[in-house]
C-alpha cells in the first residue's frame, strides 16, 4: 500500500509563507480531503505533491521516496497524477486524443518500433485505445470521442480532466478542486467517480469548497486555515473539533457559495 | 589601438540606439522588432543620398533621411505589428514579419539606391583628434556625443514626462493600462516611431565617418540585438553598455582576426548568453509574455 | 474551415500532387523538372520544420544548420576525403545527429523569444562561419565540382533519376513524419506544443521529447542539404542566409503547418513564385516579399493548416470598426 506523506513542509514566497510545517498523509485505498478557505494554502499543497513548487523546508516522500528534488514529469511517473483548478484539456486535441496522451507512460513500444510500424506497436497502440473507450464510456464522453476538447461543456471538460489523469492508472491522484461550477446532478455524478477511485485502490486527495461534499466522501480529513493545519482525522471527529467549528465551519457556509 | 577603440566605440554608440530600440519597443509592445538596424540604414542612405545625388543642403538631408526612418517604422507598426497584435498572433509570426520587413527594407533599398556603398562629409571638416601620434576622425567622437545626449534625452523623457510614464505602464501592462485610458495602440506607434526615428539619426551621423549600403541594415539589427541581450534585454543603461562593449569588441575583431568574423563571433557570444545567462549584465529576467 | 473539410482537401491535395508528379516528367520540360526536384529538396526540409514546429511547437529556425552541415559534409567529405557520396550524405547526418544532441538540450530549455532568437542566432552565425572559414569552407567562393550520386553503372547526374530519386526520397520522409505524428510519440509532441505543464504531469518527459524532434529534424534538413548539394554540385554560404531561413519558414507557414501536404504544397509556391514573377525583373525580389509578408498576415493558419490557426480578417481591424460590422 503505496503512501504520499508530506512532512512538516513549509512553503514561502518571498516574505509570504503560504504553507507552514504541514503533515499530510495519503494512502492507498483511501479518499483523504482537504478543506480550508480561500488562501488556506491548498493549491499550493497541491503544487507541492505535484512538483510544479519545491518545499523552502521539510520533505516530501512517496513511499520512502524522496520527492522534493523532482520534476513534476518525473513525479507523473512515479504514480502520482493531478488535475488543474481550471479544467485545462490540451485544446485542438479530441476528447480520444486528450485521454490517450493520459496513458503516454503506458506506451512501451520503441521509437524504431513505431516508426517502422512493426507489430508489437500496432498492437500496443490497439490496446490502449480500447483501455480509453473503456474509460471515456465510464465517464459518458464516448459519443464525444472525436470531439475537440475546446468544444465540451464545463461539466464535459471537468469529467475529462479526471479521465485523463486516470489514464495514467495512477496510484494516488489529486484533485484539485473538481467540484467547482458543477450543477447538482454532476456533483452526484462526481462523487460516485471519485468513490469508485477510491474502490479501485487510488488513492484520492480531494481539495474542494463543497465541504459537505468533502465531508460525505473522505475517509480522513485536513482541515487548513492560513497555511497551517488546525485539525486533521475522522470527518466526525473534525466536525466536531471547536477550532474548526469557530475558525470556518462558524455559520455554516452555503454549499459551493465560496466560488 | 587607439583608432580601433575610437571606431569601436563609435560603433558601438550606434549599437547602443539600436539596441535601446528593441527594448523599448519589447517593452511597451512584447514585440521583438527585427527589422530594427533597417532604421539605421534607411537614416545613413537616404541622407546620403539626398546629400550627394540631389545636392539637398547638408541639414535638410539629415532632416529628411531621418524623417525617412521615421516613417519606415511607423508604416510597419500600422501595416505589420499592429494587425497581427489585434489578432494576438503568436510571437513568432510577428518574429518573423518583421525579419520580412527588414529584407523588404534592404531590397527596395538596393532597388531605389543601387548596391553602391555611400558616404556623408564630416560635420566639422578638418575636426580631429591627436593622442598620441594617432589621429582619430573627429566625426567618431560626434557619434558618441551625439548618440549620448539622444540616449540621455530619451531616458529622461521616460522618467519624467507623462508621455514616458504611459509607455512604462504599456510595459508593465497591456491590458490594465488600457483600463487607465492609455492607448496601448497609441503608445504602440509612438514607440515604433521613436525608435526609428533614434535609429534613423544614428545612420545619418554615422554614415559621416564610414560607408553605408543597402545590406547594412541586417548587420546592425544583428549586433544591436547582441547588444541588447549582453547588456540586459529592457535595460537603457544596458543598452548603452552593451552597445559599446559589443562595438569595441567588434572592432577588435576586425582588426585583429578578420572582418569575416565578426559576425560569427556575435553569433556565438549571442548564443552562449541566451544559453547561460538570458538577463545580460544589467537586466532582470524578463518574463515571457 | 471544418477539420472534416479540411482533411479532404488535404487528401485531395495530395492526390494532386501525387498526379503532377508522376505526369511531370511527360512534358518534357527541363526546367520542370529542375523547379520541381528543388520543391522536393526543400519539402524534406520544411517537413523538418513541421515536426519541430508543427508538431513539437518548438520555434527553431535552426533548420538551415543542419542543412548546411549536409551540403558541406557531403562537398567535403567526397571533394577533399574522396568518400563515396552516398556515404558522405550518412555521415553528414550522423554529424548533423551528434551536432542536434549536443546543441539541442541548452537551446531547448529556453521558451519563446529566446528559443526563436538563439536558434536564429545559430543559422545565421552557421552562415557568416562557412563564409568566413576560407581555408576549409573556400569561403564565399564555395565548393564545386561535387560528384553525383550513383547505383553501379546508374547516375544520378541524370537530371530524370535525380528527380525520382529526390521524390522518392521526400515521400519517405513524408510518411516517416505520418506514422510518428499519429503515434504516441506525435501525441505527446502535440501536447507539448498545446501544454506543456499538462504534458508534464502526464509523464511525458519534456525535454527528451523536445530534443528528440530536433534530432529528428536534424537529420532530415541534414540529407535535404546533401541532396541539394549532389544536385548542383555546389555548395556555398548563400545557400543559407537568411532569405532561406524565412523562406523555409513560410513554406511551412503558407503550407499550413501540423498538416500533410502543407509543407508540400509551400515548398511548391516558394519555389515556383520566382518563375512567375521573373517578368518583372529587377523588381521581383521586392514583390516576392512583399506578397509573402502580405500572405502570412492574411492567413496565419496557412493554406491547409488546422482551423484554429486560421485567424479571421476581421480581428485585424481596430475595436471600433469590429463592432460595426454585421455579425459580430
Amino acid at each position: 500500500m503505496s503512501v504520499l506523506t508530506m512532512t512538516a513542509t513549509t512553503k514561502t514566497f518571498g516574505g509570504l509563507t503560504a504553507v507552514s510545517e504541514l503533515d499530510l498523509r495519503i494512502e492507498q485505498g483511501e479518499i483523504h480531503g482537504l478543506i480550508g478557505p480561500n488562501g488556506a494554502g491548498k493549491s499550493t499543497t497541491i503544487g507541492l505533491l505535484s512538483g510544479f513548487l519545491r518545499p523552502t523546508s521539510g520533505s516530501i516522500t512517496f513511499d520512502q521516496r524522496d520527492l522534493t528534488r523532482l520534476d513534476p514529469s518525473a513525479i507523473a511517473r512515479l504514480g502520482i497524477s493531478r488535475t488543474f483548478q481550471q479544467a485545462t484539456p490540451l485544446v485542438g486535441l479530441s476528447v480520444f486524443e486528450n485521454v490517450i496522451v493520459g496513458m503516454h507512460t503506458r506506451f512501451h513500444a520503441s521509437l524504431g518500433a513505431v516508426a517502422l510500424r512493426l507489430p508489437s506497436a500496432t498492437r500496443e497502440a490497439r490496446a490502449l485505445t480500447v483501455s480509453v473507450e473503456t474509460i471515456l464510456a465510464r465517464f459518458d464522453l464516448g459519443m464525444l470521442a472525436e470531439t475537440d476538447a475546446k468544444n465540451l461543456t464545463f461539466g464535459q471538460l471537468r469529467f475529462l480532466e479526471i479521465a485523463r489523469a486516470l489514464a495514467m492508472d495512477p496510484q494516488i491522484i489529486l484533485l484539485d478542486e473538481p467540484a467547482a461550477g458543477l450543477n447538482e446532478p454532476e456533483r452526484q455524478r462526481l462523487a460516485g467517480v471519485v468513490r469508485e477511485l477510491r474502490d479501485r485502490g487510488m488513492g484520492v486527495l480531494l481539495v474542494d469548497h463543497d465541504v459537505p461534499l468533502v465531508f460525505g466522501l473522505c475517509d480522513r480529513m485536513t482541515v487548513m486555515n492560513f497555511g497551517s493545519v488546525i485539525a486533521s482525522g475522522k470527518p466526525e471527529d473534525v466536525r466536531a473539533d471547536a477550532a474548526v467549528v469557530e475558525a470556518y465551519l462558524g455559520g455554516e457556509p452555503a454549499k459551493g457559495a465560496a466560488r | 589601438m587607439i583608432l580601433v577603440l575610437a571606431i569601436g566605440i563609435a560603433t558601438g554608440c550606434v549599437y547602443a540606439l539600436v539596441a535601446a530600440g528593441y527594448s523599448l519597443i519589447y517593452r511597451t509592445t512584447a514585440v521583438v522588432n527585427f527589422a530594427q538596424g533597417s532604421y539605421v540604414m534607411i537614416g545613413g542612405l537616404v541622407t546620403a543620398w539626398l546629400y550627394t545625388s540631389l545636392h539637398l543642403p547638408y541639414p535638410l538631408a539629415i532632416v529628411l533621411g531621418v524623417l525617412a526612418a521615421t516613417l519606415t517604422g511607423l508604416v510597419l507598426w500600422s501595416v505589420v505589428v499592429l494587425p497581427l497584435w489585434r489578432r494576438r498572433s503568436p510571437a513568432y509570426v510577428v518574429l518573423i514579419e518583421t525579419i520580412i520587413f527588414g529584407v523588404i527594407a534592404s531590397t527596395a533599398m538596393l532597388l531605389a539606391l543601387g548596391p553602391a556603398p555611400l558616404t556623408l562629409p564630416s560635420w566639422f571638416p578638418g575636426f580631429a583628434l591627436e593622442f598620441s601620434g594617432n589621429r582619430i576622425d573627429g566625426q567618431y567622437i560626434i557619434v558618441a556625443a551625439v548618440t549620448l545626449i539622444a540616449l540621455g534625452a530619451f531616458a529622461l523623457t521616460l522618467k519624467y514626462t507623462t508621455l514616458g510614464r504611459a509607455m512604462r505602464a504599456c510595459a508593465a501592462s497591456r491590458e490594465t493600462s488600457a483600463l487607465l485610458g492609455i492607448s496601448p495602440e497609441r503608445i504602440g506607434a509612438i514607440a515604433f516611431g521613436v525608435t526609428a526615428l533614434l535609429g534613423g539619426f544614428g545612420g545619418a551621423v554615422i554614415a559621416a565617418a564610414q560607408f553605408t549600403s543597402p545590406d547594412a541594415g541586417l548587420a546592425y539589427g544583428v549586433f544591436g540585438f547582441v547588444a541588447a541581450v549582453l547588456g540586459g534585454f529592457g535595460s537603457l543603461s544596458g543598452a548603452l553598455a552593451g552597445g559599446i562593449l559589443l562595438g569595441v569588441v567588434n572592432a577588435l575583431v576586425g582588426r585583429y582576426i578578420s572582418s569575416s568574423y565578426q559576425t560569427v563571433i556575435s553569433f556565438g557570444l549571442l548564443l552562449v548568453l541566451l544559453t547561460l545567462r538570458p538577463q545580460g549584465l544589467f537586466g532582470r529576467q524578463w518574463e515571457e509574455s | 474551415m471544418t477539420e472534416a473539410l479540411r482533411r479532404r482537401v488535404e487528401r485531395l491535395t495530395l492526390a494532386a500532387i501525387v498526379v503532377v508528379v508522376v505526369l511531370a516528367p511527360l512534358g518534357g520540360s527541363r526546367l520542370l523538372l529542375y523547379s520541381l526536384t528543388i520543391t522536393a529538396i526543400y519539402a524534406i526540409v520544411t517537413i523538418a520544420l513541421n515536426v519541430v514546429l508543427g508538431l513539437a511547437g518548438q520555434v527553431s529556425f535552426a533548420q538551415t544548420t543542419f542543412m548546411a552541415i549536409g551540403g558541406y559534409g557531403s562537398a567535403l567529405l567526397t571533394t577533399r576525403a574522396h568518400l563515396n557520396p552516398w556515404l558522405a550524405l550518412v555521415v553528414a547526418a550522423l554529424v548533423a545527429l551528434v551536432v542536434a544532441l549536443g546543441v539541442g538540450p541548452p537551446l531547448l530549455r529556453l521558451r519563446g523569444h529566446y528559443l526563436a532568437m538563439a536558434t536564429f542566432a545559430l543559422a545565421l552565425g552557421t552562415d557568416s562561419f562557412v563564409g568566413a572559414a576560407t581555408p576549409l569552407t573556400n569561403g564565399s567562393m564555395g565548393i564545386s565540382g561535387i560528384p553525383p550520386l550513383a547505383i553501379g553503372s546508374l547516375s544520378f547526374a541524370d537530371p530524370l533519376a535525380f528527380y525520382v530519386l529526390s521524390w522518392v526520397a521526400c515521400a519517405i520522409t513524408l510518411g516517416f513524419f505520418a506514422t510518428l505524428a499519429t503515434s504516441y510519440v506525435g501525441r505527446a509532441w502535440r501536447a507539448i506544443a498545446t501544454g506543456q505543464d499538462i504534458a508534464a504531469t502526464l509523464g511525458i518527459r519534456l525535454l527528451q521529447y523536445k530534443v528528440l524532434a530536433f534530432a529528428i529534424g536534424a537529420i532530415m534538413a541534414s540529407i535535404a542539404g546533401s541532396l541539394y548539394a549532389e544536385f548542383t554540385s555546389f555548395v556555398g554560404p548563400d545557400l543559407y542566409d537568411i532569405s532561406i531561413v524565412v523562406n523555409i519558414f513560410l513554406m511551412l507557414f503558407i503550407g499550413g503547418r501540423g498538416s500533410y501536404a502543407g509543407p508540400l504544397i509551400g515548398a511548391a509556391l516558394l519555389t515556383f513564385a520566382p518563375e512567375v514573377l521573373s517578368g518583372f525583373e529587377k523588381a521581383q525580389n521586392l514583390i516576392f516579399f512583399i506578397l509573402l509578408l502580405v500572405l502570412l498576415l492574411l492567413w496565419p493558419g496557412g493554406l491547409l493548416g488546422r482551423s484554429q490557426d486560421a485567424g479571421s480578417m476581421a480581428d485585424m481591424l481596430p475595436l471600433w470598426l469590429q463592432r460595426r460590422l454585421p455579425s459580430r
